[in-house]
């Protein structure tokens, strides 16, 4: 084993050692463009300089300098203040050029001050200049609907920042006539100019393009400097309405499992694996608030509906110091707040769901809602279906969102949101009348009703209240309530002439979360820190592990009443302090995340995290990006079977099992190859600390055992990997490829002997190739094609003969099933093929879309899960067992969807 | 019989979606384990049950473990007992043992050069039971013997029990009892089957009290007299007892097959456990 890791070793160096190689190429390339030989006519007086450029276009302000100071000969200080942006390209009007004249050029409206010193020049910023703050929101032209992490700049300085969730920025710069530029993707880009004289606040409106064909490029390269972080996947929500997909649902969380990096259970099914980390290692935040069911139909479909929501950004790598409470990732989906100026609406009609959607003012721009509800209806056919059977089967999920945002003033708003979602499964036995013979002569009607309900969903709610103080101070303070819980309800009734029985059990498990939260944002008046953030949050869980409700039981001629079942109470704590900056070409975010939880009869479990992530531009186009990142979590979802089911627990830590944590390093280098055409490359390495699983089993005795503390052993692990990602931006053909190379694995002393093994995401290849053909304006044709590694899979590999009469009789001739060795053997590799089609229609009244296409072109037999099946002989007899594989979907399998807005 | 939360769920699936079964394409290498069972209690014998697990293609039956097999019975960490089993045995007896209640009991097998499989465990002191009150009854057509049994809980420690009913004449154990009552209920093995519990409970909130126990005994099929049997168990026995309920329900059921039962025993699998029995046989 230590062979193994060490030669993984070697691999992930080398892969390492390529990215920096690529990186390195990209250097040189630059240095060969920006050498040059040119001439100098210059006059030896120090003010009447004149320089002769080899060109007009410069790469980089700074490669400008510097040919500048070879060819005259003169030295140039000045600091990033003046400065700030040194690796923005840079285009000249000619080459011959007085000296101040260029340097003017260069320095931009800064009213800097020379100072020149035989062949030294000296910019400095001229005394007591004034700086003012522009704040306010950035939104969409006509709904008023917030945009998340639009740009705004300073167009000569190339100096601004990028809203935040909530749409409001806050940017400094100094007084006079400032060129403003607000840009974001799928929006016309607006310019004005603002003569800045004192603070300002500026709400800005962007115009939706309609035409996604014709968006023209932002020709001004501007780079935020609150750029996005490492790691970070955000596909726009428009995307994944157009991806072709199972049964044609628009799903957020499936369209990001074809990125690199993170990955579901085998045919689509379980949740979401991010890096190697297991799936309760991931915080999906609906509005700030954790949601611990984003799924329905155990893990096939997302429980968001795509219309209600206004962006998703998945963070992998490099967190941000003010998430904390999970070790792989933060899925943090922000909801529309709904159109301000008018009624809209949108409803479709697909093979398994139907959405609709509604929004619109209440109180015309001070007051608007949101609401948006699936549901699907495959129980009302087989219902149909099941008319006359003795037994019957019906299965429906459902989600209901919406949110009421109100401006209170020009600084305060509020904000109320909801969602439920819930899935839902009967089984009704006997449920008719029956008419049956016990003795010769003796014929009864008895009245059986037998039926079994599985309920299981999730309940958001919350109540934000946003403040933004003198345009450098935004709050944002959050109360919210979050539930998860599975109930399985028993009801036995039979009635014989007035005498009978009944008995009603339920047993529930899940969790309640009450939390309340702050947030504060500084904007200081400095040009090198873009913003110092820090909050505070308290949460109390109520974790119920299972418990099990007997009513009644009339049939022992006794009633049996529970008692008050009392939930394990946790309290945990977050603070955090976090802060933006950027030195010219370097950028960095730090801070540190602390949390704490509180444990039986001893102090509590105190976790520090630092957190950082340094951002260098080297040129135009190239950003190489480092992140280090401690995280942790206080509690953990134990599985009760190899997939993902509804009854799977959430357990808190406690005085034996400590919270596990995982420390990650990542490096990533990002290549504007082209205007459209970025390529990603990133690398990875985490190491984990106190992870918990079963010590002999998947865990069904969860379901039974209250002692669940007995049933976990703590060990470590690892997981590195290497992320290729293609992605092409607008134009006719957009889309993209990405590739993925990660190991993961784990290590307990009382599983496998001690040695480490794959854990259960242990994919080690990846392939998703996706691209988009837009035909027509209203006519876009897509592919999807997936490839990945097989699981880690854990099987019996033999049987013995049970012993439970302690006189050594045999167990009634049981047998059992050998446990193997965890995770010892993989599923086969898997692969599929889906093409779809978007026709779009603007008809009067409005948008038409009908969308179609078929999943799993070519067939393939992807295997879900495998188990040993009896093969028995005429007699019914076992003979022998066969290993077999179920395939969800074994043959191509058509949908379509109608949609239509208005 | 109802199926489990999960298999019903995959039912709605496949009712949803196209699923297929076919052949897996897994290279599943088979090996195979020293099964150890044995259930030592205060006396001078002690029955050990030692054999190899099978494969999956092969008919079920015992293994013997072959020749140069050895066990040894440690008692209290002193008293150390050895025997070789014979090549076609499955099981061994000791005897002129010295085991007491609490003592702390070793078992051992050794065989050539592969290491020790071995579990440890202690006896626990046998219960005191006495029998309230016995009657047959008749219940939906069927005749059962209603027993009432009074035990005293030994108190200061949680306590693990089990009552079942043995035929005395053909020695097994008897089928399909009825355990009635709350603290079989809340003991059950599976929430989601029908499993009467098979007689197991703990003391738990009952510690140091006395405890009413009833249970309906089926006599129709009966040979001989009712043995009523109360085990005072050890955790692990009580954790083996129950995953055996839950293992009959779900071994076969695809998305629980990693599911084993509960093993104490080290490089092989099975259970050692000491039990303190008491017996009380039905007028």
């Amino acid at each position: 084993m230590q062979t193994i890791h060490s030669e993984y070793s070697d691999l992930f160096k080398r892969c390492l050692w390529c990215l920096f190689f690529i990186v390195a190429l990209c250097f040189n390339g630059s240095r060969a463009y920006s050498a040059g030989t040119t001439t100098i006519d210059a006059d030896t007086t120090s003010t009447s300089i004149w320089v002769y450029l080899p060109e007009t276009k410069y790469e980089t302000t700074d490669s400008l300098i510097r040919t500048v100071e070879r060819i005259s000969n003169l030295t140039i200080s000045y600091s990033s203040r003046v400065l700030p942006y040194a690796n923005r390209p840079i285009e000249l009007k000619h080459k011959r050029w007085q000296i101040l004249e260029l340097l003017n050029k260069i320095f931009g409206r800064y009213k800097v001050q020379y100072h020149i010193e035989k062949r030294k020049v000296i910019v400095t910023p001229p005394d007591g200049d004034k700086r003012y703050t522009i704040s306010g929101f950035l939104k969409e032209a006509g709904s008023k609907e917030v945009l998340i992490a639009a740009n705004i700049y300073d167009m000569v300085l190339l100096r601004g920042t990028v809203s935040n969730e909530f749409g409001y920025y806050s940017l400094t710069l100094p007084e006079g006539n400032v060129p403003l530029r607000a840009s974001f993707v799928g929006y016309a880009p607006k310019e004005m100019n603002i003569d800045l004289r004192s603070d300002t606040t500026l709400n800005i409106e962007l115009s939706r393009y309609n035409n996604l064909l014709n968006i023209e490029v932002d020709v001004v390269n501007f780079e935020p400097p609150a750029d996005a972080g490492a790691g970070v996947v955000s596909i726009p929500i428009q995307q994944v309405k157009d991806m072709p997909s199972l049964m044609g649902e628009s799903d957020i969380i499936r369209a990001m499992q074809h990125t690199p990096g993170i990955q579901c259970g085998e045919e689509g099914f379980g949740g979401m694996s991010v890096r190697g980390g297991n799936s309760d290692q991931n915080i999906v935040m609906l509005d700030n608030v954790p949601l611990y069911n984003p799924m329905h139909l155990m893990g096939l479909y997302t429980a968001f509906n795509a219309e209600g929501i206004n962006s998703a950004t998945l963070i992998k790598g490099g967190f941000p110091a003010r998430y904390g409470g999970r070790m792989s990732s933060v899925l943090d989906i922000k909801m529309r707040e709904g159109n301000m100026h008018k009624f809209n609406g949108y409803m479709n009609i697909g093979l398994l769901s139907s959405n609709v959607m509604f929004e619109g003012p209440i109180i015309e721009e001070k007051m608007s809602f949101i609401v948006s509800a699936r549901r699907t209806y495959a129980d009302i056919f087989s219902g149909y279906m099941q008319s006359n059977n003795d037994t019957r089967y019906s299965f429906y999920f459902y989600d209901i969102s919406s949110k009421l945002n109100y401006i209170i003033s020009n600084r305060d708003r509020l904000y109320v949101s909801f969602f439920i979602g819930s899935d839902n499964l009967n089984n009704d036995y006997n449920f008719r009348d029956k008419r049956i013979k016990y003795e010769e002569n003796a014929i009864r009607d008895i009245s059986v009703n037998d039926e079994q309900q599985y309920r299981w969903g999730s309940i958001v709610s919350s109540l934000r209240w946003n403040r933004s103080y003198n345009g450098r101070i935004f709050s944002n303070t959050t109360a919210s309530f979050s539930r998860y819980r599975f109930r399985n309800r028993d009801e036995k009734i039979s009635d014989e002439r007035g005498s009978g029985e009944a008995s009603t059990s339920t047993y529930y498990s899940g969790l309640n979360d009450y939390s309340v939260k702050t947030d504060i944002t500084y904007y200081p008046s400095l040009l090198d820190i873009s913003s110092i953030r820090a909050g505070l949050e308290g949460t109390l869980h109520a974790f119920y592990p299972g418990y099990t409700m007997i009513k009644s039981d009339i049939s022992r001629g006794d009633t049996i009443k529970a008692e008050k079942q009392h939930p394990l109470k946790r309290v945990e704590g977050h603070g955090y302090i976090e802060t933006q900056i950027q030195l010219r070409n370097v950028g960095a975010e730090a801070g540190v995340h602390l949390s704490l939880c509180n444990r039986k009869d001893k102090s509590p479990y105190i976790q520090v995290e630092p957190r950082i992530l340094v951002t260098y531009k080297p040129q135009s186009g190239i950003t190489i990006k480092m992140g280090g990142s401690c995280m942790s979590q206080f509690l953990q979802q134990m599985h009760v079977a190899t997939v993902e089911t509804p009854a799977d627990m959430w357990l808190p830590v406690s005085s034996t099992l400590p919270p596990p944590r995982v420390w990650q390093a990542s490096l990533e280098s990002e290549v504007k190859l082209s205007e459209s055409l970025k390529l990603t490359i990133e690398g990875y390495r985490k190491k984990y600390v106190r992870l918990q699983t079963y010590k002999t089993t998947s865990g069904v005795e969860l379901l039974t055992q209250g002692d669940w503390e007995q049933l976990l052993t703590s060990g470590d692990g690892w997981a590195n990997g290497v992320e290729f990602m293609l992605h092409k931006t607008g134009g006719r053909i957009s889309g993209w490829l990405g590739y993925s190379y990660s190991k993961a694995m784990n290590r307990f002393e009382e599983l496998n002997k001690g040695k480490y093994f794959p854990t259960d995401y242990d994919k080690r290849h990846a392939i998703t190739v996706y691209g988009v053909y837009s035909y027509r304006e209203n006519v876009d044709f897509s592919a999807l094609w997936t490839y990945g590694t097989g699981a880690p899979l854990t099987i019996p590999s033999g049987q013995y003969i049970l012993m439970t009469d302690v006189d050594g009789h045999d167990g009634e001739n049981t047998l059992a099933a050998l446990p193997g060795e965890r995770n010892k053997f993989r599923m086969p590799d898997s692969h599929s093929l889906t093409l779809g089609c978007n026709i779009r229609f603007d008809k009067p009244g409005g948008e038409h879309t009908l969308s179609f296409g078929l999943y799993n072109v070519y067939g393939k037999r992807n295997p879900m899960f495998v188990y040993w099946k009896p093969q028995d002989n005429s007699a019914g007899e076992t003979i022998a067992y066969n290993l077999k594989q179920f395939s969800l979907v074994a043959f191509p399998l058509p949908y379509i969807k109608y949609s239509f807005k208005f | 019989m109802r199926q489990s939360v999960v298999f019903h769920i995959l039912v709605v699936i496949l009712l949803t979606f196209v699923g297929c079964e076919s052949d897996a394409d897994i290279d599943i290498s088979a090996e195979r384990k020293t099964v150890l069972f044995a259930f030592v209690e205060s006396g001078d014998k002690c029955m050990i049950h030692a054999y190899q697990s099978i494969f999956f293609t092969e008919t079920s039956s015992k293994i013997p473990l072959g020749e140069n097999t050895t066990i040894h019975i440690t008692i209290d960490g002193k008293t150390r007992y050895t025997k070789t089993m014979s090549r076609d045995a499955t099981s061994i007896e000791f005897e002129n043992l010295e085991i007491r209640p609490e003592s702390k009991i070793v078992v051992v097998i050794d065989k050539d050069d592969e290491p020790s499989v071995y579990a440890s465990s202690y006896v626990p002191v046998e219960p005191i039971a006495t029998l309230l009150r016995s009657e047959e009854i008749e219940k939906g057509g069927k005749k059962y013997k209603n027993c009432t049994v009074k035990l005293v809980d030994g108190g200061l420690a949680d306590n693990y029990y089990q009552l079942v009913a043995r035929d005395t004449k053909t020695g097994t154990l008897i089928d399909d009892i009825e355990y009635v009552g709350r603290i079989f209920e809340e003991s059950k093995a599976s929430m989601i089957n029908d499993d009467k519990g098979r007689g197991l409970f703990t003391n738990a909130n009952m510690i140091g009290r006395v405890i009413t126990l009833t249970c309906n005994v089926p006599i129709e099929n009966l040979q001989g007299e009712i043995e009523l049997e109360l085990y005072h168990m050890t955790y692990e026995h009580y954790c083996y007892m129950q995953s055996v309920a839950i293992h009959k329900d779900y071994m076969l059921l695809p998305v629980f097959s990693q599911n084993g039962v509960y093993n104490n025993v080290v490089n092989g699998i099975g259970l050692v456990s000491g039990v303190g029995r008491c017996k009380i046989i039905l007028p």
